[in-house]
């Protein structure tokens, strides 16, 4: 038995006995396509069928049905043993200068691992989609180098280029239905005849586009697209896989569902895969990265976004808070003067309050609350990029 | 049905899924058939196959090229929908071996629905016509010739065979006397006999007789399958035995013959069989007195009024009145139907034909394959740069006057442009331009190696129609050149294929692997 796959379905079943069925589903998809056994896909499939068909609202019955599934996922199991987590990619100093602009890149140096998701933030125009296209092999590094550990034993890079996948903004358009497009891919990579069809309708359930799968480009709106050649790219198991911008077509709550759904998949015990992705939603990827970059004019800055390396950095280093409030600078002035405030920054929009270093959140609400002021939007941004982006 | 197909080789052939093969080979294959019936089913009357010029192929072979046009542009919106190779899936040198292949097959396929068209016109007019003895039809109508004088020149003494034979004998002891002189000898020689012939000519009286003819007014551009034509002596020994026996019930018999063979094939005729023998038999020397037309301009008009559909009944009175007046015998007709039966009688298909469908499909397959391969924008540019590349190489080519230059100037600057194209590709460098390099490679290969045997060719054909030097080594491989071309065609095409899998689809999967920049 897998201890990590006894953990993923443990998870599952707790989900679905606090009633959060939908994260259930999605989880349980994901340990049935751990097991790459096609019964259990024609299983899975069939209680998607039978959600869809029944359109049953008593929960204790579909979860009922989910735990059954469930049991017979866990009596399945996986024939993977653990290991350790693979580095993947090392970028060593690397740099970059286009000739015509001026603009560079400079000294760019992390490492990624499998099931590792590295964040990438920054404003327009500051080499975003400069350092993607650097790792994806789509520019030529001017100086330092990129190793890719995956594919060493790969004598061609064009086989290097099979796993290391790069969606670009723009997603590029596809001909055809979106089942077709996805079966296709699969005879590629090994999967062939009815097996095929099982993968490509399972992953087509799991990032929730059974209701489009017969659809073609022009049918279907720029969000499930982004979801689509998610999809594909899945079907390929990259190695490594960097999104420039996979956020900008989705509404909110498709962002967040998306990012947690990558995050589950490049955990993965049988596929696991590294991720670089690029956003301007910055809270969002915090939330599911465990390193950030930001980059500005070319020049990276490194964030660990470990809990605990979060954690040890926060004690260290001063209180900034981002708060969207009606009253004005002078208030808000009065309202600190008990504690160390050092700045108020404000863009027209929200405040930007720079207290001393090992000053409270609670003390500031507190201060806050004790002069009856009524926030509508307070974040902490001390170990958030966010900061990186006040002028 | 269609969909089950569709889902089984999606899923388990994703190359015939792709090129959409399993559909359009079958749809070629029935087109070609229909082709073939529509050949098959064309009604040609005996009476009309003189007037069936090429079989009037040109309108079918029209009808093809837009078939076959048609089927290619509605098959490549389908094809071109999904590049696995641009979208980095995991596939193999074989993978795209095989679809070279199969683009190869497709366009193979669908360029010649004409052929299948005139096999089935040939097999046609082949099952109509197979009753037909040519060679006796014809050695009839020749043997006619004899005793019908379309041409009066034919008839002088310097015709007759006898004459013919000394001339031929003659010249060849001529010519083995001239292969010894010098260039500079020849000429003076050859200008002084041809002034010698024309005094000659002029002072030689001129009888005509029936004797004399030696010629054969039917002659096949190919053997007839019933072999032996009588030739031109014998012929004239037949012609001479009933002439000087006075044979003029064999003559007649002659006469009906040739007049019912018109017939069956529409030759128009005015003759007179019983007042062209006496005109045979008219003195002890058979003196030609009376000429016939073969054809005549004015029943050429009349037919092709006719042909026209602006036939005019008072026109066609006229014309039948003042032909009434004419001898003629539409001989012409004859000639044309007999050959074209015998045209029929043997296969059209040789290493010619099949050479240049080869490289037809061949070269749409390069294009094709190229784009499938590198970008558009390195492929539109590529074409671009081959154009200027013509007028660059014109200009020098005129500027300089290098005629015999050009071919090793232009594998001269190939091979230079790409060295510097692979260098580019195996260093990861210049995507554009080596991408721009590596589509003019793939165009240019299949005419390197034509193009070294051109070089060679044209270099080494000084003065080889002389003796002297025939046998000189420069002369033997000019000629060993010149007539091998379908083995260095064919050693050509292998040699290309394995470029293209050894070294073309290698090095494409670099260059589309390299970065941008």
């Amino acid at each position: 038995m897998n201890l990590l796959f006894d953990a993923h379905l443990q998870e599952v079943h707790a989900y679905f006995q606090s009633g959060d069925t939908t994260l259930g589903l999605r989880r349980l998809t994901d340990c049935a396509i751990e097991t790459q056994n096609p019964d259990i896909f024609r299983e899975t499939l069939s209680y998607y069928e039978w959600l869809e068909d029944t359109n049953n609202t008593d929960e204790g019955i579909n979860t009922a049905r989910a735990l059954t599934l469930l049991d017979k996922i866990r009596q399945v199991g996986i024939s993977i043993a653990e290991r350790p987590t693979e580095k993947i990619l090392s970028v060593n100093n690397v740099g970059k200068t286009y000739r015509k602009s001026g603009f560079k890149i400079k000294d760019l140096a992390f490492n990624l691992s499998e099931k590792q998701i590295v964040g990438l933030v920054g404003e327009n125009g500051n080499g975003k989609t400069t350092l993607l296209r650097l790792l994806a092999a789509e520019l030529l590094p001017d100086t330092g180098g990129i190793e890719y550990h995956f594919a060493k034993q790969h004598k061609e890079q064009y086989q290097l280029k099979t796993k290391l996948i790069y969606i670009e903004q723009r997603i590029p358009r596809w001909h055809g239905t979106l089942m077709d497009n996805l079966r296709f891919v699969l005879p590629f990579y090994g999967i062939k005849g009815d097996d095929g069809h099982l993968w490509a309708d399972i992953m087509i359930a799991r990032l929730g586009l059974r209701p489009y799968r017969h659809l073609t480009w022009n049918r279907i709106s720029s969000g499930y697209r982004t979801r689509f050649e998610l999809a594909k790219t899945l079907l390929r198991q990259p190695k490594i896989l960097l999104l420039d911008e996979p956020l900008a077509n989705l509404d909110i709550v498709s962002q967040q569902t998306i990012l947690q759904d990558l995050k589950f998949m490049a955990n993965s015990i049988s596929m696991p895969f590294g991720m670089i992705l690029s956003s301007q939603h910055i809270y969002e990827v915090e939330k599911v990265s465990n390193d950030i970059i930001f980059i500005k004019n070319g020049i990276p800055q490194y964030q660990n976004n470990t809990p605990t390396e979060v954690e040890q950095t926060a004690e260290k280093s001063a209180l900034i808070i981002e708060l969207e409030i009606n009253d004005n600078r002078d208030a808000l002035a009065a309202a600190f003067t008990a504690l160390s405030l050092q700045k108020i920054q404000y863009n027209g929009g929200v405040y930007l309050l720079h207290f001393d270093e090992g000053t409270k959140v609670s003390a500031v609400l507190a201060a806050l609350a004790s002069k009856q002021l009524e926030p509508n939007y307070f974040r902490n941004i001390s170990q958030s990029s966010r900061r990186f982006f006040i002028n | 049905m269609f969909k089950k197909i569709n889902n089984i080789l999606i899923s388990k052939y994703p190359l015939l899924w792709n090129t959409k093969a399993v559909f359009l080979l079958p749809l070629a294959l029935i087109i070609h058939v229909l082709f073939y019936l529509a050949g098959f089913i064309y009604f040609i009357d005996i009476d009309e196959l003189w007037q069936h010029y090429h079989f009037k192929e040109e309108n079918v072979t029209m009808i093809s090229v837009l078939f076959s046009t048609l089927i290619i542009i509605i098959w490549l919106v389908f094809y071109l929908r999904n590049n696995p190779f641009k979208s980095f899936y995991t596939l193999g040198r074989g993978y795209m071996f095989k679809e070279f292949v199969l683009i190869f097959i497709i366009f193979f396929s669908t360029a010649t629905f004409f052929l299948s068209y005139k096999q089935g016109l040939y097999d046609n007019v082949d099952l109509k016509t197979q009753d037909i003895n040519i060679a006796k039809e014809a050695t009839l109508i020749n043997l006619s010739a004899h005793f019908i004088a379309f041409d009066y020149s034919n008839f002088d003494a310097y015709g007759c065979c006898d004459s013919i034979e000394a001339r031929r004998v003659r010249d060849s002891i001529e010519t083995e006397y001239e292969k010894t002189l010098t260039p500079k000898e020849l000429r003076i020689y050859q200008l002084k006999k041809r002034e010698a012939e024309r005094n000659l000519v002029d002072t030689v009286e001129d009888p005509h007789s029936y004797m004399h003819y030696c010629k054969r007014e039917i002659e096949f551009y190919s053997p007839t399958k019933e072999g032996h034509l009588l030739n031109e002596e014998e012929l004239n020994q037949i012609a001479h035995s009933w002439l000087k026996n006075g044979r003029k019930d064999s003559l007649q018999q002659l006469f009906t013959h040739l007049l019912s063979i018109c017939d069956k094939y529409g030759a128009i005729y005015n003759f007179d069989p019983k007042a062209q023998i006496n005109e045979c038999f008219n003195d002890d020397e058979f003196t030609v007195n009376k000429t016939l037309y073969r054809y005549s301009v004015d029943s050429t008009n009349y037919y092709r009024e006719n042909d026209y559909g602006e036939y005019n009944d008072d026109y066609d009175e006229q014309v039948r009145n003042y032909l009434k007046t004419y001898e003629f015998i539409h001989i012409i007709n004859l000639n044309d139907a007999l050959n074209r039966i015998n045209t029929v009688r043997h296969s059209f298909w040789d290493v010619g034909i099949f050479m240049v469908w080869l490289y037809y499909s061949f070269g749409l397959t390069i294009l094709l394959f190229s784009f499938r391969v590198t970008r558009l924008k390195h492929w539109f540019m590529g074409a671009v740069g081959i154009g200027l590349w013509t007028i660059l190489l014109t200009l020098i080519a005129v500027g300089f006057h290098l005629n015999k230059q050009l071919p090793v100037l232009l594998l001269l600057i190939g091979i230079i442009v790409s060295i510097v194209g692979i260098l580019y590709i195996v260093n990861r460098k210049k995507k554009l331009l080596s991408g721009i390099i590596y589509n003019w490679m793939l165009w240019f290969m299949p005419f390197v190696l034509p193009l070294i045997f051109v070089a060679i060719e044209i270099n080494t054909d000084y003065n080889c129609h002389l003796k002297e030097f025939k046998e000189t080594t420069n002369c033997q491989i000019n000629y060993w050149i010149n007539t091998n071309w379908v083995l260095i065609n064919s050693t050509n095409m292998v040699l290309v294929i394995a470029l293209i899998f050894f070294v073309f689809i290698p090095l494409v999967r670099k260059w589309q692997s390299n970065p941008d920049e």
